[in-house]
């Protein structure tokens, strides 16, 4: 087992006495560079490792291998990279395999792929009678949440694609299988991807149904009235105030998706349903504040009100709903290593565990260098 | 005709938390069409999501596939807790909504 879990103190140092730890989009908004204020204030950092500690765990002869945060094609490229593989072609596999079977037609991430990795490329087969590789199905596959289709930067280097090929062909057993070749690995100083959270506070929601056709006209003016009330309450003043409490009404059937990039600016439908969203420092404020935003939308006066029992029909009762603490990305960073493994080493354990022995005494930390 | 209905595939997704990335997949000949309109350019793309140019990453081309990526740095991402889509899976709305000239 690897974790891949950094400390703050680990974190703190690198941050102090190393190189500067930038974050991967100069334009995200994040902290540049990284301080210690920055690793103290975020709850938990984990770093996408790559394959080196895997093959470090290999190499002690495991039968396999549990990791925290991983880079995806990391886990596909130890064992071939342990057996000589190219980084490139390690990489292009390990682009094509890290979904299973999502790179198949159809596309099935339930399922699994099969490739045979050699030095110069592989190929890849579909294991299922019901799915076929091809090459439109492996290219698209290079595309899937990537930012660039022919372009990744990793630990120790960039994969590149450009002059990548992908043949269809018959094997001897009647197979259709693709072939891949043609991946370059440009070599790069070694960083890791950190990724960090930040508690920003407890959610509490509530939910209401409207399908009243003159509150459906003034839909947003009437969420709008209720945060208002919020606002002005007594209660919840000092809180606002210093930030600690946030309430935002979402409008599904208005512009719940898109915000501002919304082109229609009314319902335009026969019903809508808002999620009262509040944001606090504790979950009793959030509820609070939740339940009092409820009771003015379901009970608060608006312009020709005709259904004076109440506005909106509530499906969930509590009609307020604890949901969880809410945390922001405060950390996506690149931390410059020296050695990709000393900071991730392997903890061996055997199966099954014996009765009469404490999990302590069955875990024995191998240091992997 | 509208992007909506030229393309045969249109998948939004997170490519990290701070940029999505559409990939647009195509019948042969509508192909062509896509990769000659003014709406599949980083100026184009700019101008149906109202942001700067500046945040279109770019825009790339595949004639093997017939397929196009379009990525853009998030205007919402998950930094904000009111971030409405945390995977970015339906972010291709107003790309899909333009006409495809």
């Amino acid at each position: 087992m690897i974790r891949s879990e950094l400390s703050k103190d680990t974190l703190g140092a690198a941050v102090v006495g190393g190189e500067p730890v930038v974050p991967v989009s100069a334009d995200a908004g994040l902290a540049n560079p990284l301080t210690v204020a920055d690793v103290e204030q975020a709850d938990r950092v984990v770093a996408l490792i790559g394959p080196e500690p895997v093959m470090a765990a290999l190499e002690q002869g495991v039968d396999g291998v549990i990791t925290g945060r991983a880079l995806d094609i990391g886990l596909f490229m130890a064992l071939p990279m342990l057996r000589g593989v190219p980084a490139a072609v390690a990489a292009h596999a390990g682009k094509l395999l890290e979904c299973g079977g999502l790179a198949l037609d159809p596309g099935d991430s339930g399922r699994c792929i099969w490739a045979s990795v050699d030095e110069t490329g592989f190929t890849v087969r579909s294991p299922h009678d019901g799915a076929r590789a091809t090459v439109r199905s492996l290219v698209s596959h290079t595309f899937y949440e990537r930012s660039h289709p022919t372009w990744e930067d990793n630990p120790g280097g960039a994969l590149d694609l450009s002059a990548a090929t992908y043949v269809e062909r018959t094997a001897d057993d009647g197979v259709v299988e693709v072939r891949c070749e043609g991946a370059a690995w440009h070599e790069a100083p070694y960083t890791l991807l950190l990724e960090g959270a930040r508690r920003e506070g407890y959610r509490a929601v509530s939910l209401l149904g409207v399908r009243e056709p003159a509150l459906l006209e003034q839909a947003r003016a009437w969420t709008d009235s209720a945060e208002a009330a919020v606002a002005a309450a007594p209660r919840f003043a000092d809180a606002i105030a210093e930030g600690r409490l946030r309430v935002h009404s979402r409008i599904f059937g208005l512009d719940a998706v898109l915000g501002d990039l919304e082109p229609h600016r009314s319902v335009t439908g026969h019903e809508a349903g808002v999620l009262v969203d509040v944001v606090a420092d504790s979950e009793e404020l959030a509820k609070e504040a939740a339940y009092y935003a409820f009771i003015r939308l379901f009970i608060g006066p608006y312009p020709g009100r005709k259904t004076t029992a109440g506005n909106a029909a509530a499906p969930l009762m509590p009609v307020v709903v604890p949901v969880a603490d809410v945390y922001s990305f405060s950390i996506y960073h690149l931390l410059p290593l020296e050695d990709p493994v000393a900071l991730f080493p392997t903890t061996v354990t055997s199966f099954p565990r014996g009765a009469s022995r404490t999990p302590a005494e069955e875990e024995s930390a191998h240091a992997t260098v | 005709m509208r992007l909506y209905d030229a393309a045969a595939i249109i998948r939004s997704k997170n490519a990290g938390p701070f940029t999505v990335t559409v990939d647009l997949f195509f019948d042969p000949e509508r192909y062509e069409v896509a990769k000659a309109s003014t709406l599949l350019t980083p100026a184009g793309v700019a101008a149906a999501y109202g942001v700067d140019e500046s945040r279109v990453k770019g825009v790339w081309w595949d004639d093997r596939i017939h397929a196009a990526k379009v990525s853009v740095a998030r205007w919402s991402s998950s930094t904000d807790p009111y971030c409405a889509d945390l995977f970015g899976a339906h972010l291709h709305g107003p790309l899909a909504a333009a006409e495809l000239v």
